[in-house]
């Protein structure tokens, strides 16, 4: 089964499939499927047991309903019902008609305030409403039921209560927070941190009065514009059809409305009408085809047309089935609007509209048009362009959530469709080599990830950091003399480039050289003292490295405190922690536990097992007041 | 002749062919729910017909095979039952009731004389009742139509169970139900039959249970036309069937039969009216309506830029930028679509969110790391179907507790419109692809942290319990097997509420009841040679909807079918409400799953 929008069919062939298929059928041929069932309500009866009483409560409605949202929709102080059904009125408003409302409840709209720990929509946030003993509690709840949002605002109902004697909401940080001031039948509004309950100001809509529902008239009667022409095979046998655009109309000459609709085509000037009468379908001769142009004439329609025969039936039939869901028999009259191509482009069930047909016939010659549009009933939008979906950006989808190994596989079925033959150029294929490179690079899985290297800066030698990324990889692995060799290419260009500065740097360290490094990065920030990584890098180095010499603890704080500075650096969890070793190098240990819990802090809630562990062996490590260095775990 | 239709006579899948019965023994019970009523056969309109040669082929339709014989013995009681139901609508009971009953039919009183009164719209027949008291079935039947003063509205008598009895006899538990505007009774009748030629004849018939709830009529109004039949958006699109458009839009617009389209309520402008954004399938624009002072509907979905003529299913309104008006998050094919709310009813697309491995469903925000803005989590119920998006039904495997779905995903607010994907990291990957329809954020367990529960289909539900409070660390745990709330079963939605106002959250699971499925998965044919625990979790598909009674110790109760909760027919959305503000949480269901009129159609 396909994972992706690449836009493959799940296998057929299972029982399962073979079965849900054959539901599937009987249902697009008119079938329903536990339908007529009536929705339901239960009344509580005091928490004790609920009764059924959706007939008694005029909720029992019929419709095949979905959605249901919850809203005092008139503010008379009961909840009202909208909902969606599959079956007409596809939504629907059911208004309370409680007489009660009004005196026996009370609603409330909670604010949230980021200085009280809580969002302006409060969700889950909870209301405890005290009245005659009793403690009723609702919460904020945004979405809910299926596919279904109901109102913020939280409606109670109060029952033989006639006064209100505690609210308190507890936030959704934990604190609680007592209001004053509300009474029954009110509406208000609750704003955090102000412990005081305010009257909604508004006055609510007027109360509508009631109207049956008019449902339309369900109808046979069907246009479809269709958004892919329709080729007809063939060696269809056609009556000769004219030049430019026609209408193949079917009918029959025991068919009134047939008739009257070919009457009216009659009527219009130059409309393209191929008459095709489907009397003689068996071969045999039913009607004549003196017959039919006698009736032809009387309608005003000069054309003889023809006789259809089973497979032309059949393959006009098709081009419904295969693009509409509903199997229906192909009723008569039925019309079919083929541009000049020969191609079928609309299809009229039923008596045709003259008045439609014309304007579609014009609508054929438009080429501004966009044919989804065309092929749709209302206007709108369409979503087409606003998600990116090429392979890079479901890949860094995929990692964002940190799925590699999908985002892995869906680039290598990517490359596999793309094969030798990158229509896309070049740049693409080597796009993906690249995302491929770094996701096996995180992964540590050096060769792989040189490999891919490769293959980009093969598909694209423009394309720097591929470049970049080789180089590293190749120190990572261990090539130190190719790594070296590519440091000098990329220098070559530009001796005095800091980045490429800063990968030599990293090159060496990742090499074990950590004294190279640190003079690397040196010449980084002689360059730009404000280079962050090679900042974090040195700082590092000073810190942490193995080796006593290259150790400084005075110059790493010097160093952290500027890296401290970096934007986003009080939130970064590897940022702080490097800064804490800097600390703690330089036995300042109050300041190196602070900075290694701050980092806790943020690692803590999204970090994985395996980074909080390292942090918390290194938390214990300052308490005993030691400093952390390399290798030492 | 040439003006043929051919038509269904009969919509019941339960009794497809013999291959597909027995090549599917798992897939049988949701085909089991299929509807057990007779659609009128329609002959041709006046002048119009079907071109010879597309009539559509249908497959035999047997009961009996595939080896259900009680099946057989349903279908043929049930032609009774119905006898039984006209009679009480038409009034007519002795003269319908002719070659129902059975030489000396033993019936009870099927209104009883001792009702036990709860508050004062409901009256029972007590549930200590040892015998209640012999009487005709024909003036039982009077008896239990002089409740009415006028025609009822309608009735139902299904069978939920049956079993064989002594002699060829049939023993069966049927559910009735008949009501009129305000009143209506719900009873379970135990009824032996036995066979008498062809027909099934009463033997004997004994009220079981009893309730008569009577509340002021016309609780509540259909006031659609009244809000909305003015608007002419409203009239051309809603006023019409999905079956409507099924027939005039192409299925690569994105439509398809099931109609899986939600809404959402907000106030979007401030004015403190709340307004709705409904979802259509492809190839119709979702519409957004603003609600005017006068309580009516105003369409402004072009202006506000929220029309999307994509297959949408949920939508949420959240204030992700605390600034005070809803945002709009859309789940569309590709992902979701989040736009910023700007005022002066103008939406504008801020971000997406690809699903590369979902199909977006339900949508629920909170915040749960408390940095003080809102997160979302969103239902990827289906694993992307490709180009095709007309398939009504997803392929579960194992049907009765399946993990092939598609992938949920929990996003982080950033902050300035970004989002991050953190399923992973917060542990929620774990049991993530079990096809979720619904999530709902609760604390239930009063720790200070915000939990999901969620609702699943083919199988087990889970209750993500969050860690934050505890750790710091914002990590997801699915403990619903040690809360008791797994809930093995075609999961729909899910809603919390404090049903008992003891202070806890309780949790209502919409899933589906069904008869039928009722009836067939206890006879030993049923998975033959399966496991008891198997077959009870075929059972428990059937048995409809659960409420979660909490019992304040991280654990929880089903006691939807104690508290008369659990028939909630094939249910959609359910929902918590104090309906008639009696301080007490009650209960709405939407259910039904395709309903397909006589459209005109040939």
């Amino acid at each position: 089964m396909s994972q992706s929008p690449l836009g493959e069919e799940p296998e057929p062939g299972s029982t399962y499939l073979d079965a849900f298929g054959e539901l599937a059928q009987r249902i697009r041929t008119g079938a329903s499927f536990s339908g007529r069932e009536r929705n339901c309500a239960f009344l509580n009866l005091g928490g004790e047991s609920f009764a059924d009483a959706s007939a008694a409560l005029g909720l029992d409605l019929a419709q095949d309903s979905r959605g249901i949202a919850l809203c005092d929709w008139d503010h008379d102080g009961d909840i009202d019902l909208w909902m969606t059904n599959r079956t007409a009125p596809r939504l629907q408003f059911m208004r309370n008609e409680n007489a009660a409302a009004g005196k026996n409840s009370v609603a409330f709209l909670l604010v949230g305030d980021p200085q009280g720990g809580s969002p302006l929509d409060a969700a889950g946030a909870r209301l405890v409403l005290s009245a005659s003993g009793t403690d009723r509690v609702q919460t904020v709840h945004l979405g809910d039921g299926f596919l279904s949002q109901s109102s913020r605002w939280l409606h109670f109902g109060l029952g033989e209560s006639d006064k209100i004697d505690r609210v308190v909401v507890h936030w959704p940080a934990g604190n609680a927070e007592e209001f004053e001031g509300t009474e029954t039948g009110g509406r208000y509004v609750l704003k955090q941190l102000t412990g005081k309950a305010v009257a909604s100001q508004s006055k609510g809509s007027r109360v509508i009065e009631i109207r049956e529902l008019e449902l339309p008239k369900p109808t046979a009667l069907a246009r479809i514009w269709l958004s892919e022409p329709a080729d007809l095979p063939n060696n269809l046998t056609l009556p000769h059809l004219p030049n430019g655009p026609v209408l193949l109309n079917l009918w029959a000459s025991w068919c009134a409305p047939c008739l009257a609709e070919l009457k009216a085509f009659g009527a219009v000037d130059g409309l393209p009408i191929v008459p095709i009468n489907i009397e003689n379908l068996e071969g045999n001769e039913v009607i004549s085809a003196k017959e039919a142009k006698a009736i032809l004439n009387s309608a005003g329609i000069e054309q003889a047309g023809g006789f259809a025969d089973t497979k032309l039936i059949e393959e006009l039939n098709k081009v419904i089935t295969d693009r509409i869901y509903r199997h229906r028999n192909l009723p008569l009259p039925a019309s079919f609007l083929l541009d000049k191509n020969r191609r079928i482009r609309a299809i009229y069930k039923g008596k045709g509209e003259v008045a439609t047909i014309v304007a579609d016939l014009e609508k054929l010659s438009e080429v501004n048009i966009n044919p989804k549009d065309a092929a749709v009933p209302f206007p709108g939008r369409w979503s087409d362009g606003i998600f990116k979906k090429h392979p890079i950006a479901v890949a860094s989808t995929y990692r964002e959530g940190g799925y590699d190994d999908d985002a892995r596989d869906y680039l290598q079925r990517s490359l596999a469709k793309i094969g030798g033959e990158d229509t896309g150029g070049n740049l693409r294929l080597a796009d993906i080599h690249m995302r491929l490179g770094d996701i096996d690079r995180d992964a540590g899985k050096h060769e792989s990830a040189i490999n891919h290297y490769r293959q980009a800066i093969a598909g694209n030698p423009q394309l720097m950091p591929a470049r970049i990324f080789l180089t590293l990889s190749l120190a990572e692995a261990g090539h130190s003399k190719e790594a070296l060799q590519m440091v000098a290419n990329l220098k070559a260009a530009s001796p005095d480039n800091p980045n490429f500065l800063n990968v030599e740097a990293d090159v060496h360290r990742a090499l074990g050289d950590e004294a190279q490094a640190a003079a690397g990065y040196r010449s980084v920030l002689a360059i730009n003292h404000r280079y962050i990584p090679a900042i974090e890098a040195l700082t590092s180095i000073l810190a942490t490295s193995a080796d006593a010499g290259i150790r400084d603890g005075v110059a790493a704080v010097k160093m952290a405190e500027h890296l401290g500075g970096a934007p986003g650096a009080r939130a970064n969890p590897r940022i702080l922690l490097t800064i804490a070793d800097a600390y703690a190098e330089a036995g300042n240990f109050k300041m190196a536990l602070h900075e290694a819990e701050n980092a806790l802090k943020y690692l803590l809630l999204y970090g994985d097992d395996q980074k909080i562990g390292r942090l918390q062996k290194r938390i214990i490590l300052f308490k005993e007041k030691k400093p952390y260095h390399v290798g030492q775990d | 002749m040439l003006l043929v239709s051919v038509r269904a006579e009969c919509d019941n899948f339960a009794i497809m062919t013999r291959r597909a019965l027995q090549a599917l023994l798992l897939f049988s019970l949701a085909l089991l729910t299929a509807c057990e009523k007779k659609e009128p056969a329609t002959t041709p309109r006046e002048g119009e017909a079907a071109v010879p040669g597309t009539e559509l082929e249908l497959l035999p339709d047997d009961p009996g095979e595939g080896g259900w014989e009680t099946e057989t013995w349903s279908a043929a009681i049930q032609t009774q039952l119905n006898r039984i139901k006209s009679a009480l609508l038409d009034g007519n009971i002795e003269l319908a009731l002719a070659g129902v009953e059975a030489e000396g039919c033993q019936s009870t009183r099927l209104v009883p004389k001792n009702k036990q009164q709860f508050g004062d719209r409901v009256a029972r027949l007590p549930a200590d009742t040892k015998d209640v008291p012999a009487e005709s079935f024909t003036q039982a039947l009077v008896e239990l139509r002089e409740l009415f003063s006028q025609s009822p509205r309608h009735a139902s008598a299904k069978i939920v169970g049956i079993s064989p009895a002594v002699n060829g006899k049939a023993d069966t538990r049927v559910a009735f139900q008949i009501d009129a505007a305000g009143i209506q009774v719900n009873s379970q009748w135990n009824c032996r039959w036995q066979k008498e030629d062809s027909n099934w004849k009463l033997e004997s018939i004994r009220l079981a249970t009893y309730e008569e709830v009577r509340v002021p009529a016309g609780a509540f109004a259909d006031a659609t036309e009244s809000a909305a039949g003015r608007d002419a958006t409203f009239r051309e699109q809603f006023y019409r069937s999905q079956d409507h458009w099924m027939a005039r839009i192409e299925m690569r617009m994105g439509i398809d039969i099931s109609g899986w389209q939600g809404l959402a309520i907000a106030d979007i402008d401030g004015d403190g009216l709340e307004d709705i954004y409904v979802s259509q399938p492809g190839g119709l624009p979702n519409r957004l309506y603003r609600h005017r002072p006068d309580g009516t509907l105003e369409d402004v979905s072009a202006k506000a830029g929220v029309d999307w003529l994509d297959t949408t299913h949920g939508s949420l309104f959240a204030d992700l930028d605390n600034d005070g008006d809803p945002d709009l998050l859309v789940g569309a094919a590709d992902g979701i679509i989040v736009m910023e709310n700007h005022g002066d009813l103008q939406f504008e697309v801020v971000a997406t969110k690809l699903l590369p491995a979902g199909l977006a469903y339900s949508i629920a925000a909170a915040d749960i790391d408390q940095d003080c803005d809102l997160d979302f989590f969103v239902c990827g119920y289906t694993p992307r179907a490709g180009v095709s998006r007309h398939h009504v039904f997803a392929h579960p495997v194992p049907f009765h507790d399946a993990n092939n779905g598609g992938r949920n995903a929990l996003f982080r607010n950033d902050g300035d419109w970004r989002f991050t994907d953190v399923t992973r990291a917060t542990g929620m990957e774990e049991k993530n692809t079990r096809f979720s329809y619904a999530a709902t954020w609760e604390d239930y367990d009063l720790d200070g942290d915000l939990d999901l529960y969620l609702a699943n289909d083919f199988g087990r539900n889970s209750l993500y319990l969050n860690d934050f409070s505890q750790s710091g660390r914002v990590r997801f745990t699915d403990v619903a097997e040690e809360a008791g709330v797994v809930d093995i079963a075609p999961g729909m939605s899910a809603c919390w509420g404090d049903y008992n106002n003891d202070g806890h959250a309780d949790l209502y699971v919409g899933n589906m009841f069904s008869s039928a499925g009722n009836r067939i998965a206890v006879q030993p044919e049923f998975l033959a040679g399966a496991d008891a625990e198997t077959r009870g979790e075929f059972l428990r598909h059937a048995g409809g909807n659960s409420l979660f009674k909490n019992t304040g110790d991280g654990k929880f109760a089903d006691v939807g079918k104690q508290l008369g909760v659990s028939g909630g027919r094939w249910a959609w959305s359910s929902k918590f409400a104090d309906l008639d503000n009696d301080g007490w949480q009650d209960i709405v269901v939407a259910n039904g799953f395709i309903t397909q009129e006589d459209t005109g159609d040939l």
